[in-house]
């Protein structure tokens, strides 16, 4: 029995009927074709599924559909403004942050949600943050130049104009 | 010295060329095909390590609404998709359940029925290396090999030698000797994304496969030898890898989707899920060594004598011993080799398959030997490395000094025996060798009416290869990274190509897209005389244009020339090359450890590593440093914490990542990477293949450097807390 839900994703309204079986990342990939959410492991272990839940990092493999009922989910595909990237994402390019790539999507919605509560993380603080988020490929290093240089981008950025971009609203 | 190369786009810092598709989410992987109509399989696993199928019933998972197929071996009767009597290991295909939903599926896959006789099983390869161990297959063809009594040894699978001089001679001139024996268990190489793989049958009856592999044409030859069909049938297109490390050289679920997709003419998907990467993927092999060296008291390597004994799960194999000499000069030498069968997976390739295993065995009694000689590790490594003029392990003399000079300026960077060290750290060495493989490649351009240049090669991105190609084609180009697009062809549309695997890619597409480009170049050259009524050889190119030497305003742009071309005498602009091989160099890997060893616990805490390589010459820096990074990490995950752990009965305990972890951002110290760049005569503007080598040295490097430490030897790997207190409390500094 499909039970409808209204949320709002990246930014849009969606009225949906959902499984109540189906977990956020089932009906996100499935459903909806926001592929850009990745199954590493659906256990909760790899943090390839992350999105931002009401402005906070979840993974969604462990999430409901159902659940998100009256809340706001931003996936990758909605972590850009219009296109134009994130700092985050931009400096994981630049820097060199990925290889397979695999793993990226939720890295980039962890840094972004850890710039967000924490503009000036230091190295500590950075891997922290990402010690949910496996990547098979990179072996960190990369991505924590790639957060730290975004923490720069990030704090420039909100210096010369506010209100911050996405993600949060709660 | 390098030789100095007038380089501009090859050499820099490029950004991955498809990182904006990843960032963003775009990128499709295999599991983000999406057709319509699609129907999902989901496969039913064998839960023991050995058993005889009794019955299997099916009746009321076909019961299910939803479920649209449940095909077991009995369905197959020609094919050996399906175990149908006999199942080997746990994990092994008995059925797979077709839905419209793939948990639909999954719940019906609840439902078949199996009724097993659980048999006799051996997981530990020690075991069954004996006469008397349980059989594995019962329906294997009978052994060869016996043991000195004569008896026949029922797994053994292989068995091999390698002698040269005379061994005893060498531990008689001997004056120290050490001896060990090491362990290396099952690992996985945990790609992030796990295995998923969909297939259309189209219209004119041939099937499409959609897949994240190494390379689409071994796919569709794996693919064509398990459906029994004619190549031509099929046409396999590589999506994005999520991570491969080796494992992904051959098919997981490819061959099930597509007879699924032919049996249901409909599209068909099929996922594997994480515990299913490990029951029924393709681990890397464990080993069991011996080793036994032998040394003059100034440290000169006399003997070397060893035995490794192979871990090649239910279809047993080989695997050589040669690599255990690797890369000192040792004049005398016994080794022996074998590959058993035993309970488990079968084994495939993980990134420098066979190296890391032997590396740990010989590294850590290169250790041993420099304790008990009173000599400096790194001083006995320079004294016997291999050196220019000599064999390296492939019997091609070495065109360079590399392994000495990767030792010297790694040692080096780390401040080898400067460093100050605390109570419980100590720092360790190890030495790593591989030699990459090339070709068969291609690389086809075309210069587009708009200035851009398309090239479409059959050599599959896994490392960021498609970025350092680019960069190739923009370098002889003379033209913009960012008007170069690298197209990925398919099985239709491109030769035959090699696996992106053994390091070889960017070595042979590398060299396939250097001489298409340079063939496009004379192309466009000649284009551009015609065009501007000058000499060929008064031209030349820059920035997008073609410009003459002695009249600068005698110029013409790419794009209005490809335009031209269209109606010039030779028609549109393009340049190809195809790739059979190339003669290949070893390339040499250190890596230096420093630890933290907390005698309550048993803890290890990695505080540094430096990781040296010999690259030949780094084509993109940045894409070198993340593949010694990412190796050099994997290699501390085995050293400290991976590896298949099984219990009673034989079963494995930690088919997820919570009991099998890797390393994540707070295990991994920063590493520093130093390039050795002294190129090699044959690879692309002297680059040797990078993937590999970052793999191999790490967990001797670690062991040893718990040694210097705390005094104690592990020997098997991972080395968990509990080994390291085990040691410690037996108070047995093995060999200290
Ligand atoms: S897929 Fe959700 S944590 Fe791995
Ligand atoms: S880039 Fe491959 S898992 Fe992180």
């Amino acid at each position: 029995m499909k039970q409808q839900i209204v949320t709002k994703i990246n930014g849009q309204q969606h009225v949906l009927q959902v499984s109540p079986r189906k977990t956020l990342l089932a009906m996100l990939r499935e459903q909806l074709q926001l592929t850009g959410t990745k199954e590493g492991c659906g256990t909760g272990d790899c943090g390839a599924c992350t999105v931002l839940l009401d402005g906070q990092p979840v993974n969604s493999c462990l999430v409901l559909g159902v659940e998100i009922d009256g809340r706001e989910v931003i996936t990758i595909e909605g972590l850009d403004n219009d296109g134009e990237l994130h700092p985050v994402q931009e400096a994981l390019v630049e820097r060199g942050g990925m290889q397979c790539g695999f793993c990226t999507p939720g890295i980039a919605l962890n840094g972004a949600a850890l710039l967000q509560d924490n503009p000036d993380p230091d190295e500590a603080q950075i891997r922290r943050a990402l010690a949910g988020n496996l990547c098979r490929c990179t072996g960190y290093v990369k991505i924590v130049e790639a957060i730290q240089e975004a923490a720069r981008k990030w704090r420039e950025k909100s210096a010369t104009r506010t209100p911050a971009p996405e993600p949060a609203d709660g | 010295m390098m030789q100095e190369l007038d380089l501009k786009t090859v050499g820099s810092r490029a950004t991955k060329v498809d990182g904006p598709a990843i960032v963003t989410g775009r990128a499709q992987y295999a599991d983000d095909v999406q057709l319509p109509g699609m129907v999902y399989g989901r496969l039913l696993h064998n839960p023991h390590p050995h058993a005889r199928i009794r019955r299997i019933d099916t009746t009321r998972a076909l019961a299910v609404p939803g479920v649209v197929d449940v095909v077991t071996g009995a369905d197959l009767p020609d094919l050996d998709l399906f175990a149908t009597d006999e199942v080997c290991y746990q994990g092994q295909k008995v059925g797979v359940v077709v839905a419209d939903d793939p948990d639909v599926a999954a719940d019906a896959l609840e439902l078949i029925e199996v009724e097993y006789e659980v048999l006799p099983a051996v997981v530990d390869p020690l075991v069954a290396l004996q006469h008397d161990s349980p059989p594995v297959r019962l329906d294997a063809p009978a052994s060869e090999h016996k043991d000195a009594d004569g008896r026949v040894l029922p797994n053994v699978t292989t068995h091999g030698e390698l002698v040269e001089g005379d061994v005893e001679r060498g531990f008689a001139e001997a004056d120290v000797v050490v001896e060990a024996e090491y362990n290396v268990p099952f690992f996985h190489q945990n790609y992030l994304e796990p295995n998923a793989s969909t297939a259309r049958l189209e219209p004119d009856g041939r099937i499409t496969i959609w897949t994240a592999a190494q390379g689409s044409f071994n796919i569709r030859d794996a693919v064509a030898g398990a459906l029994r069909l004619p190549h031509g049938r099929i046409r396999v297109i590589v999506t994005q890898v999520g991570g491969a490390f080796g494992a992904k050289n051959g098919i997981f679920v490819e061959a099930h989707a597509a007879m699924l997709a032919m049996r249901l003419r409909r599209p068909v998907k099929i996922t594997m899920r994480r515990d299913e990467e490990f029951l029924d993927g393709n681990p890397a092999p464990g080993c069991h060594v011996y080793l036994k060296t032998g040394a003059r008291k100034d440290g000169t390597l006399t003997a070397l004598e060893g035995r490794i004994v192979w871990d090649r799960g239910w279809l047993g194999g080989g695997g050589a011993a040669n690599r255990l000499r690797g890369l000192y000069r040792i004049p005398h030498i016994k080794l022996e080799s074998y590959g058993v069968r035993t309970n488990k997976p079968r084994p495939g390739a993980y990134r420098a398959p066979g190296s890391i295993q032997t590396a740990f065995a010989r590294e850590s009694n290169m250790d041993l030997l420099a304790r008990k000689l009173n000599m400096d590790p790194v001083e006995l490594r320079l004294m016997n490395a291999i050196s220019t003029g000599d064999p390296s392990l492939n019997g091609t003399p070495l065109e360079k000094d590399w392994l000495r000079l990767t030792i010297q300026r790694t040692a080096a960077a780390a401040e080898w025996g400067k460093r100050k060290l605390g109570p419980n750290q100590g720092i360790g060495i190890a030495c790593g060798e591989w030699t990459n493989g090339a070709g068969p490649s291609n690389a086809f351009i075309t210069l587009g009416e708009d200035g851009s240049v398309t090239l479409l090669t059959g050599q599959v991105d896994i490392t960021g290869l498609h970025t350092t190609l680019a960069q190739i084609v923009a370098e002889e180009l003379a033209v913009d990274l960012t008007k170069v697009k690298v197209t990925l062809g398919n099985t239709d549309m491109v030769p035959y190509t090699a696996l992106s695997a053994g390091s070889l890619a960017t070595y042979s597409a590398g060299t396939a897209a250097r001489e298409a480009a340079r063939r496009a170049r004379h192309r466009i050259l000649r284009a551009a005389a015609e065009f501007l009524e000058v000499d060929a050889d008064q031209l030349e190119m820059g920035a997008g244009r073609v410009v003459s030497r002695s009249d600068a305003s005698l110029s013409v742009g790419l794009a209005e020339l490809a335009a031209s071309a269209r109606r010039s005498s030779e028609g549109p602009i393009s340049g190809q090359w195809v790739l059979g091989s190339l003669p290949t160099h070893p390339s040499y890997s250190v890596h230096i450890a420093t630890v933290e060893v907390d005698p309550g616990t048993g803890r290890v805490r990695l505080l540094d590593l430096v990781a040296g390589q010999d690259v030949g010459r780094a084509l993109n820096p940045m894409l070198v440093e993340g593949q010694i990074h990412g190796g050099a990490t994997q290699c501390l995950g085995l050293g400290l914490m991976e590896g298949y752990k099984y219990g009673g009965n034989e079963h494995l305990l930690n088919a997820d990542l919570v009991d099998n972890p890797i390393p994540t951002a707070m295990d991994v110290p920063v590493i520093r990477t130093v390039m050795v760049e002294e190129p090699c005569s044959d690879g692309p503007y002297g680059a040797k293949g990078v993937g590999e080598p970052p793999m191999i040295p790490g967990a001797a490097a670690i062991a040893n450097a718990i040694h210097d430490a705390v005094g104690i030897r592990v020997t098997t790997v991972p080395i968990t807390p509990e080994r390291v207190l085990r040691v410690l409390q037996a108070g047995a500094a093995e060999q200290a």
